[in-house]
């Protein structure tokens, strides 16, 4: 057994970002640079030097703590940029919430699609409800979440309400007419698909939270290439503040709690304080909500619903999603995982795990 | 903010291009197959141009000069000039049919005129056509997992990937049918899961208690760029052993089936790769009763879930003859058992469609 412990664990940063290759590489790398001399956030002084070579952004240093941790432990954020890219073609699967919808089907809750804007800014309807809504307004009341089709793409998310016909959100309320001029609009400003579908409500669990938009369980699937068998890597509780305004990301003021992968139990919560440090919860700071020792309901049929997932999907590599707990403590849902891995890494390092590590070394990412 | 460092790829702008033309950038005026090849430039073109440059020459015997030179030319393999009827055209001498009024009579019938016909080469590029969701359409196992909800798929019972059984919480029924999980795989459909490793990834399928004749039902499916539906262009009635039906050298026989109508025609019988003109086994039609079925079913389906353009779905009617179940589809075109009864591509809809995507 000494063999199998001797593999290396980590990833040399340094090496990785010097001997880089390929087009998609350099793109990415160019972007990665426009980002951080543009960055000014959490400035590292004179370990920025050390954080570019390695692909770190320069929050990074004081998230992760470098002055006590091993940075070769960590996903540096040019490697978590293109973890999508590791599906190849497949890719696509990942980012499309068409796609994505119909593939997850079987495995959890997923909200109904009602339409799809497609870029040439043709609007399909895709259930009867919405047919019928824009005919003679007989279908059934609606609350309908309006979003890009592709996961990453910087475009608007709503929702509207719709009964007899008539819509009421974005801050006024008509005709189905008028709803699709207002989309066909955005869809032609920014070239940008979009798709019409179900709003998920949360659960008790999730509301428990935070009260004021939906929280979310973001997991990353992958799969240890040598025996093909599914691994969950990791799950994290995104939670709301009254700051973070439905972007749950740490650096907007969201807090991330990690889900114990075997018991289901969430752990203290972190987030970026006031001095831009990382601070530790036991309780919502804002609303004293206890978060610490809670256990996510169900979590062992969400544990098999998750590896399932990954097991009957050969063509995904690695799958970041994110999902809601209904009120009967099934999976709903969400999309494609816009997770920022730093509200992963800042709890702990995803490669020190040495499943994670290997299976990232062979996709060369 | 730092976290606003967007994966690559992830931009619409590039990814997403609203039509996907496959080889002419522009749509244009006419179907000729003259031009296309030289037209080629692109990576994957090129690719598939080779593999089928290759089955070209591959075959044997050797045709006539003139007469292979015309088929490569236009993309068509050298089995399809017997097949279909293709030959050049009789170089026009104007003087001669003036002096001699009475040739005409005797002259041999002109061939057919080319463009409607689907050459081995279109069909081999027409899974370019669906662009960004191709990926959907070329692998059964990911087709499988899409589609779970909205057509009426046989079950999946499991699939071989790299020598590991995936096995899915469900016990066979009837015969486990295991097919290549990848189309454009070249290798033929076998009947048992392949042990470890073999031949390659597989997806089993629970195939239905079936009758003694195995009569597969073959749809070409595009979509029509005006109405954005799909429409059936060609489906025909197969003849022969499951395991066997798209094997080079098979015996098989097709009927072509009225879209309009379910009314299956005179059964063809033709060997897949032999240039020898197909033969009319049986002159009488036959009709499909659950056509109607059949046709609502996959349109219904491929309308609620709108990806890609074009596909081919093969059909199977249970025992009881009163349901059908789906037990492939692919973006691989069975070009020759659509088109042993006439060309496909002439319609109105499939004209718009080859205009629209460029193949």
């Amino acid at each position: 057994m000494a063999e199998q412990t001797s593999l290396p664990l980590g990833i040399d940063h340094k090496n990785y970002i010097k001997t880089l290759q390929g087009d998609g590489k350099n793109l990415a790398w160019k972007q990665f640079t426009d980002v951080f001399w543009n960055s000014d956030a959490l400035r590292a002084g004179a370990k920025n030097e050390f954080l570019f070579r390695r692909g770190f952004l320069r929050d990074k240093w004081v998230l992760y703590g470098f002055d006590d941790n091993d940075p070769e432990e960590y996903l540096s954020d040019f490697q978590a940029a293109q973890i999508n890219q590791a599906n190849g073609i497949y890719a696509n699967v990942l980012q499309d919430r068409m796609l994505l919808n119909h593939t997850l089907a079987d495995y959890c809750v997923v909200p109904k699609i009602h339409a799809l804007r497609g870029l040439d800014a043709q609007e399909v309807a895709l259930s009867g409800e919405w047919a019928a809504h824009h005919t003679d307004g007989t279908g059934p009341d609606l609350e309908v979440l309006i979003e890009p089709l592709l996961a990453g793409a910087r475009g608007k998310v709503e929702v509207v309400n719709i009964s007899n016909g008539r819509f009421e959100g974005l801050g006024k309320t008509g005709d189905m007419k008028l709803l699709s001029d207002i989309t066909r609009d955005w869809s032609k400003a920014a070239r940008l698909p979009y798709l019409f579908a179900d709003n998920l409500q949360q659960g008790p669990f999730m509301t428990g939270l935070h009260a004021g938009g939906q929280n979310r369980l973001s997991v990353i699937l992958t799969r240890n290439l040598d025996t093909w068998d599914p691994v969950i890597s990791a799950a994290t509780l995104m939670i709301g503040t009254g700051a973070s305004d439905g972007r749950l990301t740490l650096a907007r003021g969201g807090l991330s709690a990690p889900v114990d992968l075997v018991t289901g139990t969430v752990g203290a919560a972190a987030g970026i304080g006031a001095e831009q440090t990382v601070e530790r919860h036991d309780t919502h700071p804002e609303t004293g909500a206890a978060l610490r020792d809670l256990v996510v309901p169900e979590w062992q049929e969400i544990r098999a619903a998750l590896q399932r997932i990954m097991d009957e999907s050969s063509y995904m590599r690695v799958a970041m999603l994110d999902f809601t707990l209904l009120a009967d403590g099934r999976l709903g849902l969400i999309g494609p995982s816009q997770l920022d891995l730093s509200a992963v890494q800042v709890h702990q390092p995803l490669l020190r795990d040495p499943v994670f590590a290997e299976t990232m070394r062979k996709l060369t990412l | 903010m730092s976290t606003d460092f967007v994966p690559n790829g992830s931009r619409p702008a590039g990814v997403f291009p609203a039509v996907p033309r496959v080889i002419y950038k522009t749509k244009r005026k006419n179907l000729s197959h003259e031009g296309r090849i030289g037209r080629i430039e692109t990576v994957e073109t090129l690719n598939l141009f080779r593999d089928f440059s290759h089955a070209f020459n591959a075959h044997r015997p050797r045709l006539d000069p003139a007469l292979a030179g015309f088929l490569h030319n236009h993309g068509f393999l050298p089995d399809k000039g017997a097949l279909y009827g293709l030959a050049p055209r009789a170089p026009q001498d104007p003087e001669a049919e003036l002096e001699d009024p009475s040739k005409t009579d005797t002259a041999p019938p002109e061939p057919e005129p080319l463009d409607p016909w689907l050459s081995d080469f279109q069909a081999a590029i027409l899974p370019l056509a669906n662009g960004r969701y191709a990926p959907a359409l070329s692998n059964r196992l990911f087709f499988w997992r899409l589609y779970t909800n909205t057509l009426p798929l046989v079950p999946l019972l499991g699939s071989v990937e790299q020598g590991h059984l995936i096995r899915r919480d469900r016990r066979a029924q009837g015969t486990i049918l295991a097919r290549p999980m990848f189309t454009s795989h070249k290798d033929a459909p076998e009947w048992e899961p392949t042990p470890q490793g073999g031949g390659g990834d597989r997806i089993l399928l629970d195939l239905p208690p079936q009758g003694a004749v195995s009569q597969v039902t073959r749809m070409l499916v595009i979509y029509d760029p005006k109405t954005r539906n799909p429409v059936i262009v060609s489906a025909v009635l197969l003849e022969g052993a499951l395991d066997t039906l798209d094997r080079s050298g098979t015996t098989l026989t097709s009927r072509r089936i009225d879209v309009e109508t379910g009314i299956a025609g005179p059964a063809m019988q033709f060997t897949r790769g032999l240039p020898v003109a197909p033969e009319m086994t049986d002159p009488d039609t036959v009709l499909l009763s659950n056509w109607w079925l059949m046709v609502r079913n996959v349109t219904a389906g491929l309308v609620r879930l709108p990806v890609g353009v074009v596909v081919q779905i093969d059909l199977l009617r249970t025992a009881e003859e009163t349901d059908t179940v789906i037990i492939d589809a692919t973006d691989r075109i069975d070009a020759a058992g659509h088109q042993i009864h006439g060309p496909v591509m002439g319609g109105e809809v499939a004209v718009r469609f080859i205009k629209e995507f460029g193949v």
